[in-house]
């Protein structure tokens, strides 16, 4: 198996040796065909031939951990913009939906205010929407608002409080909430 | 059959070649080179004879109006336009109505190419600016095109060449200038997705015979591998230079 540099419509092999995987597919005349610049990449044990893509994926992939800002909050969903992702990057602004399923005995959900800043994980995309979590460990709100007068509210004794009307909500935060340096650096981003 | 005898002894040489010196089968002298523009996210540049032409892609992105995003594939929005400096009068700065249908023809050409349900509710943006117009500027800018959307990594079936036939002075040939362009009878715009061995573009302007335009793909055909493995040159050279701590963000 050769490695030569596979570009769009380069032959890899034949169906009967490997199956398609990333960035390939069946040409009509049963062959695997690249299709993006790369190199490919042959995997004898499942019989399935991907191409490595040259270019990183502009769009955040699920499994990714991304910074997004809550732009809409409803009743079971909260919309947000994903900007930044880590260890990458996001070169435009994509949806995301935090979805909340209410659970018995709980609080259903995390509260949000419009312009918080939220790290998430990507859970799955379909049709281009990303459906987002914050269960996992480490991910949370980083930056959040009072939703009574809009001002940074202060990570303090396991909540967070807005200094001027006196209020504490209770938001799940990741542990370097409020740091912008760690913020920025995390997610490679740059104050503009 | 005045006027095409008139064209024969204006366009050909006493040796039977063209007044540029080329067969009636050869290409004008071919450039590509491909991710010339940082702050796109795929470009190519393209030379023809004196034809130039940038591509830079942008994308895949949220389609914008949102309206117009379709829930199961992407928008493909393409703008070509002639720099006002690209002819020899200065041209209007604004869209023509030729540059319009040029777009829709090369956006149609293009979306054959790319794989629309890899990226749905998302718009990918082609321009393909002309910085110097000299003859074959749409099938040119078809070429660079495929070669900035690769360079962007979008998914596509193939990449694609196109290359003009004219009927000059009652001859076929290949790839015509704009001298042989103004003076010819007829001009067949040709792009082709070479490893699909499907044709992508295929106008007509003037009047050819059914062997004349056998004639003329066939010769197309020909020139469109030569510029394919220009192109595959160029997307080599792209990525070996990338390596080596180019431009870019490979
Ligand atoms: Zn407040």
């Amino acid at each position: 198996m050769k490695r030569d540099l596979a570009f769009p419509g380069k032959r890899l092999c034949v169906i009967e040796e490997f199956l398609p995987g990333r960035y390939a597919f069946i040409s009509q005349g049963g062959e695997v065909v690249s299709s993006v610049i790369g190199y490919p990449v042959y995997d004898t044990k499942q019989h399935v031939v991907s191409v490595s893509s040259m270019r990183p994926s502009l769009k955040p992939v699920v499994g990714d951990v991304v910074l997004c800002e809550v732009r809409e909050v409803q009743d079971r969903v909260v919309l947000c913009d994903i900007i930044a992702k880590e260890g990458g990057e996001v070169k435009y602004r994509w949806n995301g939906a935090i979805v909340t399923t209410p659970r018995s005995g709980k609080a259903s959900l995390p509260a949000f205010t419009i312009g918080d800043l939220v790290v998430a994980v990507v859970k799955s995309e379909s049709f281009g929407m990303y459906e987002l979590t914050i269960d996992e460990k480490g991910l949370g709100v980083v930056l959040a608002f009072c939703d009574y007068c809009g001002r940074n509210l202060i990570y303090r004794r396991g909540s967070l409080v807005c200094n001027k009307c006196r209020v504490a909500f209770r938001r799940k935060t990741v542990s370097y909430y409020g740091n912008r340096e760690a913020i920025l650096s995390r997610f490679g981003l740059q104050l503009s | 059959m005045r006027g095409a005898e008139m064209n024969e002894l204006r366009l050909f040489r006493e040796d039977g070649l063209r007044i540029d010196g080329r067969r009636v089968d050869e290409l004008r002298p071919v450039k590509m080179e491909v991710g010339v523009l940082d702050k796109s996210d795929g470009s190519a540049y393209i030379e023809m004879g004196k034809t130039k032409i940038f591509a830079a892609v942008f994308g895949p992105k949220e389609a914008h109006p949102r309206h117009l995003s379709q829930p199961h594939r992407a928008i493909l929005n393409c703008r070509y336009h002639m720099a006002t400096f690209s002819v020899e009068e200065r041209k209007h700065p604004g869209m023509t109505r030729r540059e319009i249908e040029l777009s829709k023809v090369i956006k149609e050409s293009l979306e054959s190419l790319v794989f629309l349900n890899e990226y749905p509710r998302s718009a990918i943006d082609v321009y393909i600016e002309v910085v110097q117009a000299d003859a074959g500027t749409r099938t040119a800018g078809l070429t660079a095109a495929s070669l900035a959307l690769a360079d962007a990594g979008i998914q596509m079936n193939d990449l694609c060449c196109g290359v003009a036939v004219g009927k000059v002075g009652g001859r076929i040939v290949l790839d015509p200038s704009e001298e042989e362009d103004k003076h010819g009878e007829a001009d067949m715009p040709i792009a082709i997705a070479p490893r699909q061995n499907s044709i992508v573009l295929l106008q007509l302007n003037g009047r050819m015979t059914r062997e004349e335009m056998r004639l003329g793909i066939e010769m197309a055909r020909k020139g469109i591998e030569v510029l394919y493995s220009v192109q595959i040159a160029a997307l080599t050279k792209r990525v070996r230079s990338s390596h080596q701590g180019g431009s870019g963000r490979y």
